[in-house]
């Protein structure tokens, strides 16, 4: 684990921008990330979010990613938690925070991809 | 088809607080004695989901749960209200776990019971509201997983599943083998019948032990945690009045203005 680094939170973008919930995940991932001394970034999955995400720079991440696909355009557990699983797999965060969305139940997302992450 | 429904029996959640006690050296809350051991209301769901599937349809219901010296009276009345076979993973080495090992140990049994078409399993335990458990086993089975139901409808090799969501609910489809994790909107769970009673007394769990779903018991319970608790407290709540006063009143709402800004409030 030890080539882990960095903290990165997962958000929501509705179609006036970030959604509140994420402004708040931003806020905390970078007082967090700053205390262990590390880079803060954000991760975004959806389709059409490029533009949008990049609003998340100006709330304090230091690098934006997107995963942006026609496939990810309505909130589905099963491949939202695959391509977040093979996501981390690359970009190697040591610490990953996902928010409950109001607008869609993706309190299965953290389960499903750290099991997936880790079978 | 063979349904398999997972329970998990907690303190009664409608339990005072005054009735838990803080065990601050191991890092838990422990009920007193007086509290009931109940099933999980969310699994009674479930299990009430599997019934009607079974009353519609027919249908074997197996009910499984984990843990050690489980109240005999709370894990037979899944039977009580009409399931067919009861197994229970039980041993000392279950105790302790967390969302990760018990999603294994039961994965592990599912897969020795086979032949399932439909896993049923609680939204989420009232008690430690995780909410983890069902989708874990999806993942360690490699089966699609539909949450938050509130209505299941099975038809050949597919379930048609309504799923609470903020506003409403959308209508999934799933191919079988599922899981499904069962919401409180699928309404009340039916009372044990005397009719149930009298036939499930005679029905014996079936216990087995770690070795029996081929475990080694330390990649079981408390030894297989991923998730250590760190601190468990209680929260005080604290509040301190201060009183910002001024000559006038506009002088008194200029200071209150000040102190505010000075909090980072305004």
């Amino acid at each position: 684990m030890t080539d882990y680094k960095h903290v990165m939170i997962c958000g929501e973008l509705t179609d006036d921008g970030l959604a509140s919930i994420t402004r708040e995940l931003l806020n905390g991932g970078r007082k967090l990330a700053d205390n262990l001394g590390e880079e803060f970034h954000a991760l975004f999955l959806g389709n059409g979010v490029t533009e949008r995400a990049r609003e998340a720079l100006a709330f304090g991440a230091d690098n934006v990613y997107v995963v942006d696909n026609p496939c990810l355009d309505r909130y589905e557990g099963d491949s939202y938690a695959a391509v977040l699983a093979q996501t981390v797999e690359r970009l190697r965060p040591r610490i990953l925070i996902l928010e409950t969305r109001k607008s869609v139940p993706t309190w299965d997302l953290a389960s499903r991809s750290s099991s997936e992450g880790l079978s | 088809m063979n349904i398999i429904v997972c329970i998990k029996e907690i303190p009664d959640p409608e339990a005072t607080i005054d009735s838990y006690r803080l065990d601050a050296a191991n890092k838990v809350l422990v009920s007193s004695s007086k509290v009931l051991r109940v099933v999980n209301p969310f699994d009674e769901q479930a299990v009430e989901a599997a019934l009607r599937i079974k009353d519609k349809m027919g249908a074997k219901v197996t009910i499984l749960s984990l843990g050690n010296n489980l109240d005999r009276v709370v894990v037979k009345k899944p039977l009580h209200m009409g399931a067919d076979e009861l197994i229970l993973l039980e041993d000392e080495a279950y105790v302790g776990g967390d969302s990760w090992s018990t999603a294994q140990a039961l994965s592990a049994a599912i897969r020795k019971i086979g032949g399932y078409g439909l896993i049923l399993c609680g939204r989420q335990a009232a008690d430690s509201n995780a909410g983890q458990t069902g989708l874990g086993i999806a993942e360690f089975l490699g089966l699609p997983c539909v949450t938050m139901a509130r209505k299941i409808d099975v038809a050949d090799d597919r379930a048609s599943v309504e799923r609470v969501i903020a506003n409403g609910y959308e209508t999934v489809e799933v191919t079988l083998p599922a899981v499904i994790t069962v919401s409180n909107e699928l309404g009340q769970a039916r009372y044990p019948s005397i009719k149930n009673i009298a036939k499930s007394n005679a029905i014996k769990p079936v216990i087995w032990k770690p070795a029996d779903v081929g475990l080694e018991p330390e990649a079981c319970g408390k030894r297989a945690r991923e998730l250590r608790a760190v601190s468990v407290f209680l929260p005080v709540f604290e509040a301190t009045c201060e009183i910002v006063g001024g000559d006038t009143v506009q002088e008194a709402a200029q200071n209150l203005a000040v102190r505010l800004r000075e909090e980072r409030i305004l």
